[in-house]
């Protein structure tokens, strides 16, 4: 993926850090071509923007972020990339990642623009 | 010759006539022949108290009496009127003997006696009263000795009588032996016999005596009736005398005319009753002496005792025989052989005993015309009856008291088979109540105590099926519980019997049971099924109590549960959502900061550094507080994660079959934890296995190869463990032996809270 072209849909339900990640992304040269606090909206946006990546929060309030994906995964021709996202370490939720059709995790606290390019690398 | 010498040689030839005589009757007829003759006197006569005593010249039966007391002695003219003869001249002299005799002679008129012939007269009744009163002594002492002899010779035939009587020698052969006796000892007999009445309706012939040889007749039995010995004895019991057997057709006389034509008796009676009696007869009319009724006495008398001895000795051997009979019945009955063999061989033992040809033990009375029944009585009431019948003869007296002897140990065969049975039926039911309390008491769940109530009921009462009900709202009655088949048909009939089941005070529900093919079932059925009932509303009530405490349990973990899951979101919203934003903002500012300002962005870097080490921190306390990835992913995939995790190598086999409640994965998933947490840092283990297999329960096995010699110490993980395993209803054991590693086993039921 050309590092200009990368965009990116980001889906979580606290608002700080949607803020805080499309700004740090943005600066770092991603474009966020949407955000969404939940799975309907994540839906939507991403028919209406096809992101090239969707940073998915795992633990999404009531919802489970892998539900979300598999749903992200069904849209027409193709969804886009998923790289789920969460507070909680990575390997408590290894074995769920691996069997979602994602490209992999970043911890919170660990995103970046470089962190993404790798994981979708 | 001078009449002096005629006379002295006449009263010479008188003495030596008269005294030659026998006796005393013919001195005295020769006395009045030699006094004729020697008076040449046409009639002579002694003459006693208005009677002839003898007599010469008168034809016969023409001897005047009163013509000749009127003689008188001297020379008185007195005359005589001969049949014959005509007139005569008398003489007469008193005798001194017989006294108030005298002898008168008389001569055909005219010629009178001389006063020699009238001395001779005196003369010869002098000598004449002496030798009749000589011969009258040796006729008395003869007749004494006679009397002697005959007393000595009954006397001696009672001896011999008393002897065999004494000796013990059966009764027939004693009868023979008094009737011989009687017949030889009493004069003018020409047969005896001796009779034993039956009911007063027919005499048998017993022992019998004849002059003639054998008597024929004994053991022969006749009816009475009639004109004879037998029957008036029979009818008056006191000595009778029939002089001449009249002409009547009753048996009883036609028999004892083919014997005697004359007959006397006397009662033989036998403990004051009137058993038989003794006859004697003679082949003559009025053959037997007067009163020799009243000589048979002394041989009734000793026949009495005969008799009497002869029962008393049948008695003690009937006794001793009955006596010996009632204690083989009663050992039998002692040693608890059983109904059938005791009542066998109380018929045998009375059949042996007594004259019966049928004898059956009945239940109630069922007892024919002509059989008696004696009562079976057991605790106070009629069980049944003995009941006995002759063919022939009826039953001996007595019968009855011997029977009741066997009917008491029947009685008490009964008792004893029924204190059995009871002891049977009490050990039994005690028995089946103890399985159950059992169960209750190791809280089996109310479902099994309810099937083995149903089942131990069923099968004590011998019920055809037995079925434990509960009643649900809507007077509607659940059946939770069946043994046996239950026949519809029955289940409307009256015998079913059942118990309340009252649990806390209020119907909870019942134990019924329907009895096998129309058997009643027994009394006190319901009294004894209180006793389970009981049992089963402890079962449901500590069921109950173990319930609401277990659901109290799980509220308070679940509720804990609620809270950890709750702080950890928190946790993961709040503090953890805002150290990643704040993280990333740093980021943002690290990226705008110009390139010249020396030393701001390895300080800013350290600060993202700071706070993504204060992240993981907070990730660890919040994966302690509630692993969030459970909730997400369910127990399998919690517990690969968490073995992924894990300090030393697990072998995982995890069959949960999808999602199962929370609070169950919640426990399960701490009960894994907390073990591997042990092996690795208590037991020193370098492996472990865990094996979860979710069936109607979930079962966890964890077994590590470490020390072991864990325990459910207070206040350790383990002790936790258990607590919140059964919070949830569920069963934990242990096994940690020091050396062998710990087996830990833990069993969830799949729901939780119900």
């Amino acid at each position: 993926v050309p590092l200009v072209e990368l965009t990116c849909l980001i889906v979580d339900d606290n608002a700080s850090f949607l803020k805080a990640a499309s700004r740090l992304l943005e600066r770092e040269g991603v474009t966020v071509s949407g955000v969404a606090s939940n799975g309907a909206e994540a839906l939507r946006v991403a028919r209406e923007v096809k992101p090239d990546v969707v940073l998915l929060d795992i633990m999404l309030g009531s919802e489970s972020g892998f539900d979300v994906a598999r749903e992200l995964a069904a849209i027409d021709g193709g969804g886009p990339t998923v790289v789920f996202v969460s507070t909680h370490a990575e390997t408590d939720f290894a074995e769920l990642i691996d069997e979602a059709s994602a490209a992999g995790f970043l911890s919170k606290s660990d995103l970046s623009a470089e962190a993404i390019r790798q994981v979708v690398a | 010759m001078d009449t002096r010498a005629w006379s002295a040689q006449q009263l010479t030839d008188f003495v030596v006539a008269v005294s030659a005589a026998d006796d005393e009757a013919s001195a005295t007829v020769v006395a009045v022949q030699r006094a004729a003759a020697a008076l040449d006197a046409d009639v002579a006569a002694i003459v006693c108290a208005g009677e002839i005593v003898a007599a010469v010249g008168y034809p016969d039966g023409a001897s005047p009496v009163a013509e000749l007391e009127a003689v008188r002695p001297g020379l008185s003219e007195a005359m005589l009127e001969v049949p014959g003869v005509g007139p005569c001249v008398a003489a007469a002299t008193v005798l001194e003997h017989p006294e108030g005799a005298a002898l008168v002679v008389g001569r055909a008129a005219p010629t009178g006696f001389t006063p020699e012939q009238a001395a001779l007269l005196g003369a010869m009744g002098q000598v004449a009263s002496m030798t009749l009163q000589m011969l009258r002594v040796l006729d008395d002492e003869r007749t004494a000795r006679s009397k002697l002899r005959s007393v000595a010779d009954e006397q001696a035939a009672l001896g011999r009588v008393a002897t065999l009587v004494a000796g013990g020698v059966e009764e027939h052969l004693v009868f023979d032996a008094v009737a011989a006796e009687v017949g030889r000892v009493l004069p003018g007999v020409d047969v005896a016999w001796i009779g034993r009445y039956h009911g007063g309706e027919t005499v048998e012939f017993v022992g019998a005596w004849s002059r003639e040889g054998e008597a024929t007749f004994v053991g022969g039995r006749v009816p009475l009736g009639g004109h004879n010995v037998g029957t008036l004895v029979c009818r008056h019991n006191e000595p009778v005398r029939v002089d001449l057997y009249r002409d009547d057709d009753a048996p009883a006389s036609l028999l004892a005319r083919n014997w005697a034509r004359s007959a006397a008796g006397t009662p033989i009676n036998v403990a004051g009753r009137l058993w038989g009696v003794m006859t004697i007869g003679s082949r003559e009319a009025s053959g037997l002496p007067a009163g020799i009724e009243y000589r048979l006495a002394d041989f009734t008398a000793l026949m009495s005792t005969a008799i009497a001895n002869a029962q008393a000795r049948d008695d003690l051997r009937r006794l001793a025989d009955e006596q010996a009979a009632l204690r083989r019945v009663a050992t039998l009955v002692a040693r608890g052989e059983g109904r059938d063999t005791v009542f066998t061989s109380i018929a045998d033992e009375v059949q042996a005993l007594l004259p019966v040809t049928r004898l059956r033990v009945v239940r109630g009375h069922a007892a024919a015309h002509d059989e008696i029944a004696v009562p079976i009585t057991v605790e106070g009431s009629t069980w049944g009856a003995i009941v006995a019948g002759t063919a022939e003869e009826p039953l001996p007296t007595g019968a009855e008291e011997q029977l009741s002897a066997f009917a008491e140990l029947a009685a008490m065969e009964v008792a004893n088979a029924k204190a059995r049975e009871e002891l049977r039926r009490i050990a039994d039911e005690q028995a089946a109540l103890r399985r159950v309390a059992t169960l209750v008491a190791h809280a089996a769940a109310p479902s099994a105590v309810f099937a083995a109530v149903a089942e131990e009921v069923g099968r004590l009462f011998s019920a055809g099926s037995a079925h434990v009900a509960r009643y649900d709202p809507g007077d509607v009655e659940t059946v939770i519980a069946v043994w046996g088949t239950t026949d519809p048909a029955l289940e409307l009939v009256e015998t079913t019997v059942a118990a309340p089941i009252t649990v806390a005070g209020r119907p909870w529900g019942l134990v019924r049971v329907t009895p096998s093919g129309g058997d009643p079932l027994p009394r006190g059925t319901e009294g004894r099924l209180a006793a389970f009932t009981e049992l089963v509303a402890t079962a449901i009530a500590n069921a109950e109590a173990q319930a609401a405490l277990t659901a109290s349990l799980t509220r308070l973990v679940t509720s804990a549960d609620v809270t950890r899951r709750r702080i950890e979101r928190d946790l993961n919203d709040g503090p953890q959502q805002q150290l990643a934003s704040l993280a990333l903002q740093l980021r943002s500012i690290q990226r705008r900061i110009p390139p010249d300002t020396d030393g701001l962005a390895p300080e800013l870097g350290s600060l993202v550094a700071g706070l993504t080490g204060a992240l993981e921190e907070l990730q660890e306390y919040a994966r302690g507080i509630h692993p969030a990835f459970l909730t997400e992913g369910g127990l399998e995939t919690a517990l690969r994660t968490l073995t992924r995790r894990a300090r030393i190598p697990v072998d995982l086999n995890v069959h949960a079959g999808g999602r199962l409640s929370e609070p169950v994965e919640v426990a399960a998933y701490y009960v894994v934890s907390e073990a591997l947490t042990n092996a690795a840092k208590h037991a020193h283990a370098t492996s472990v296995i865990v094996d979860v297999e979710a069936d109607n329960r979930l079962q966890i096995r964890i077994h590590d190869n470490g020390i072991g010699g864990a325990v459910f110490e207070r206040g350790s993980g383990l002790a936790g463990m258990r607590d919140r395993v059964e919070a949830l209803g569920g069963r934990i054991s242990l096994e940690s032996r020091a050396g062998l590693g710990t087996d830990l086993s833990v069993e969830l039921p799949l729901a939780v809270g119900g």
